[in-house]
């Protein structure tokens, strides 16, 4: 009798772990003969119910029976007992609202990729009681057909020239080789990050090789692997590579490769879930804020601005919930720019800060699949040409993938992800068949699209609050590069939120105020 | 339908088990992903439902974490005081591996986990091969085992928490390393092999029985492309037992093809390498065979990938064979050879 009734806690036990508010009985239950009664079901609580499945093969034919061959009323009355005792709650609303997001939040974080979920997990890991923070991620697009996480090469690197890039590089892969550590959860599978070690090669013609230098320099003052190589030295260590207007090579010996982003979002997400965070699929579509007027001590009037509600429209209906909250964060990748707008970012007279748009907008980056019979082998890096083509080794097969970035004028519509495969015969192909010889013969064998947050002002991310609208953070904007380094952007983010101010890397370079202000934070040797 | 239907009752890792095997715990889930059961324990019910539970269960998680992080602590005091490479001996020999300064013999623990320390005395004397076979070596631990400049071979055996990330670290010692044995790495994989073409002067590598290799085959010939001076004593997976014959350790796959007067002395005076005799020990022959005792190579005093051990008592706990043990896990145990699965804390 008390193995049945466990069970029957069992069966109830899912749906304890159900986002929102819970509901009543209408789920139709499912029943299976041997492996007990799984998925999710809600026996009302009244009486004995027979359940039958809709199969028509199987039409009319009990498949399960509650309180089977027991006294009458015995088992229902266990039932309620037990329901009363467990946590979890025996209130059945009349009617369903699980899907719709809370109506308060401590923190909305709009947008479900890497980076929105690494701040998730960084603001819950941080948080000082346990469970102080109530935290909401709205994700429009929750297959990420379109997200930049999922469509990304996955490519990390240290070879940047800020030293706040490599030192958020370098953090993230920290954090990928421990990520069994920091994303362990309870009874589920180790994450497998299918990181490969193969490290980063830049080549430098004539023009570049000084500033490679310089660069280099950098990043080994920050603690990155990285050493340099002549010409010769890199026909003997990498005999496919046709030197001929190559002056100088940097190679990652460690920390660099590529890894699987679907992997890493998904280990996110699996931990973020476990550790409360809750989820909505639906939009944000507006912003409910007050606004204040306070003047600068340059005696300059400007309008401070405070979220106060968010509403987020459900996915495929006209429903909407506001939801009230304290703090926003923009994460949204892309599409930051609209939500910043959204928010009243850039709504002022131009050359004022109130006027300064967030510079950030999707722009649309192919990427190719190739197959190449004679192509070079397991030691293949990820190569980064000194024309911006790159390409790395997919898998065991001679598969290669690669790319390029267009110039401005270039720029391809970002309306939709389609992929233009003239670009591929124009502008890739021909600098990596001059690099590499064996890619003269290639086939290419599928190509994708997926778009880069890009930041039109310095190609670099935008990290922390708004001046103006004081409860929105940004964690948006790094053009290419979010996905190495979300693990320690979501860091900083949570630092900042709970802190007031970034104590493990200091991001400050990177405030929205630097748009105002003209202050560049390029990078050299973007890619 | 009652809850004996329901799985055993377990934790992801068996925290009371005592000794090595806890340390162990988390690699044996990781090769046995695929075949792990599906199903809610009592304690994964509990978890669901109450926050004390999930936290303690959490908790015990991390203490097992942690375990291994403190196994993989720097001795930095000995580094400072005697040098890297008594740094590095001392750190493979707390562990339970085994060490050879050039020109000496191997040094090894005893039962108890004791060692003699006159090797502190050899301080200019560089370590020439280590054999930290069934360790609980990291790429923490690792950092000790990089200072040995003059490393010429390197037993990576069964080591359930080396994985791709240590192999792309190994490339301080591209100028020495001959030999490297990675045979039964249950995280190695293809990534991590690529990586190894940073050591140009390899002569041999051992890449069998790698579980999450995907395609063994295909590997082993991209290896050898990508190393052309790695001799063909490049072992293959093809060349060995699979995963699934491993596990039933009763059966020898392959018949004892070492002769060598040499190795018979080796065997009768260690009855616990006693590896011909055993069958046990599915592979060992493969590999001794593969390792030639007398090979008229220019490795410099190595003789034999074994070395020599003192005759260890079984102790009474932990017991050998786990009550229920799961195929992989098995074959770890069993093909550790005695020297570090039973050994005592």
């Amino acid at each position: 009798m008390l193995r049945r009734a466990l069970q029957l806690g069992l069966g109830r036990g899912l749906l304890g772990r159900r986002l929102g508010t819970h509901r009543g009985g209408s789920t139709l239950g499912k029943v299976e003969g041997s492996g007990g009664y799984r998925g999710s079901w809600v026996a009302p609580v009244s009486s004995y119910v027979t359940f039958r499945t809709r199969d028509p093969a199987h039409d009319g034919k009990t498949v399960g029976r509650l309180g089977e061959g027991d006294q009458n009323g015995k088992m229902s009355e266990i039932k309620k007992k037990i329901q009363s005792v467990l946590p979890g709650g025996a209130w059945n609303p009349p009617y369903d609202t699980s899907y719709l997001p809370p109506e308060h939040s401590d923190v909305v974080i709009v947008g479900g990729g890497v980076i929105g979920l690494s701040v998730a997990y960084w603001l819950k890991r941080l948080e000082k009681p346990r469970g102080a923070i109530r935290v909401l991620v709205v994700e429009r697009d929750h297959t990420y057909s379109q997200a930049s996480t999922a469509l990304s090469v996955g490519g990390i690197r240290q070879q940047f020239s800020v030293p706040e890039n490599i030192q958020l590089s370098l953090f993230s892969v920290e954090f990928l080789r421990n990520i069994n550590e920091y994303l362990a959860v309870v009874d589920d599978p180790p994450l497998d990050i299918q990181f490969n070690p193969s490290g980063y090669l830049l080549l430098a013609s004539e023009k570049g090789a000084a500033v490679m230098e310089s660069n280099v320099k950098v990043q080994r003052q920050e603690g990155a692997k990285v050493c340099l190589m002549s010409p010769e030295q890199l026909r003997n260590k990498f005999p496919w590579i046709n030197t001929e207007g190559v002056a100088l090579a940097s190679y990652g010996m460690e920390y660099e490769g590529w890894f699987d982003p679907w992997c890493l979002l998904q280990g996110l997400r699996r931990k973020v879930q476990s550790m409360g965070v809750l989820f909505c699929h639906g939009e944000v579509t507006r912003f409910v804020s007050s606004s204040s007027h306070t003047e600068t001590t340059s005696g300059e009037e400007v309008t401070l601005k405070r979220i106060h509600e968010v509403h987020v429209k459900i996915d495929r209906s006209l429903e909407y919930q506001p939801v009230e909250c304290a703090l926003v964060i923009n994460a949204a990748g892309a599409w930051s720019g609209q939500i910043a707008e959204l928010a009243g970012v850039g709504k002022g007279p131009p050359g004022t800060l109130q006027g300064t748009k967030l510079p950030v907008e999707r722009r649309k980056r192919y990427v190719y699949l190739w197959h190449c019979p004679q192509g070079p082998g397991l030691e293949t890096p990820f190569v980064v040409d000194a024309s911006g083509a790159y390409f790395r080794r997919e898998g065991l097969g001679n598969n290669y993938l690669g790319g390029c970035s267009p110039t401005e004028e270039e720029e391809p519509d970002p309306g939709n992800l389609e992929v233009d495969h003239d670009f591929f015969q124009d502008k890739v192909w021909p600098p990596l068949a001059q690099r590499v010889p064996a890619f003269e013969t290639l086939k290419v064998r599928s190509a994708w699209a997926g778009y880069y947050d890009y930041n039109t002002f310095d190609q670099n991310g935008v990290v922390g609050p708004h001046p103006l609208v004081v409860n929105m953070y940004f964690a948006t904007g790094f053009s290419g590069h979010g996905l190495q380094q979300a693990p320690a952007v979501g860091r900083a983010v949570a630092e900042m939120v709970l802190d007031g101010h970034f104590q493990t890397i200091n991001l400050n370079p990177f405030h929205f105020s630097r748009f105002y202000l003209g202050e560049k934070v390029q990078e050299h040797n973007i890619i | 339908m009652g809850l004996g239907k329901t799985k055993p009752l377990h934790l992801v890792m068996p925290v009371w088990n005592r000794g090595t095997r806890g340390i162990r715990g988390l690699s044996r889930a990781v090769a046995l992903e695929g075949s792990q059961k599906k199903g809610r324990s009592l304690l994964q019910f509990l978890a669901d439902r109450f926050y004390d539970v999930q936290a303690l269960r959490e908790y015990l998680l991390q203490k097992q974490v942690l375990k291994v992080h403190q196994k993989n602590r720097p001795f930095t005091y000995i580094k400072e005081r005697f040098g890297p490479h008594a740094a590095g001996a001392y750190f493979i020999l707390k562990q339970g591996g085994a060490v050879k300064f050039q020109g000496k013999e191997w040094i090894r623990s005893d039962a108890h986990g004791h060692f003699s320390l006159d090797f502190l005395k050899f301080q200019a004397v560089p370590v020439e091969a280590v054999n930290a076979s069934g360790c609980a070596i990291n790429y923490q631990g690792l950092d000790s085992l990089l200072a040995l400049k003059e490393l010429r071979s390197l037993w990576l055996q069964r080591c359930p928490h080396v994985d791709d990330w240590c192999l792309g670290r190994l490339h301080p010692l591209a100028n020495s390393l001959q030999e490297l044995s990675l045979a039964g790495c249950p995280r190695i994989s293809e990534r991590g092999l690529a990586s190894l073409h940073h050591l140009q002067n390899l002569r041999r590598l051992d890449i069998s029985d790698l579980h999450a290799v995907s395609n063994p085959g295909l590997t082993r010939i991209l290896v050898e492309e990508m190393l052309p001076s790695c001799q063909a004593s490049l072992l293959g997976s093809n060349s060995l037992p699979g995963p699934g014959e491993v596990s039933r350790p009763g059966e020898p796959h392959s018949p004892n093809p070492v002769t060598s007067p040499d190795m018979a002395t080796t065997t009768s005076r260690n009855p616990a390498l006693d590896l011909s005799r055993d069958s046990k020990y599915p592979y060992s022959n493969v590999l001794l065979a593969r390792f030639p005792v007398g090979h008229p190579s220019a490795h410099g005093p190595l003789r034999h990938p074994w070395p020599p051990l003192a005759k260890r008592p079984e102790p009474p706990w932990p017991p050998r064979v786990p009550a229920n043990p799961s195929a992989t896990n098995a074959a770890l145990v069993k093909t550790g050879l005695g020297l570090c699965s039973s050994f005592p804390r």
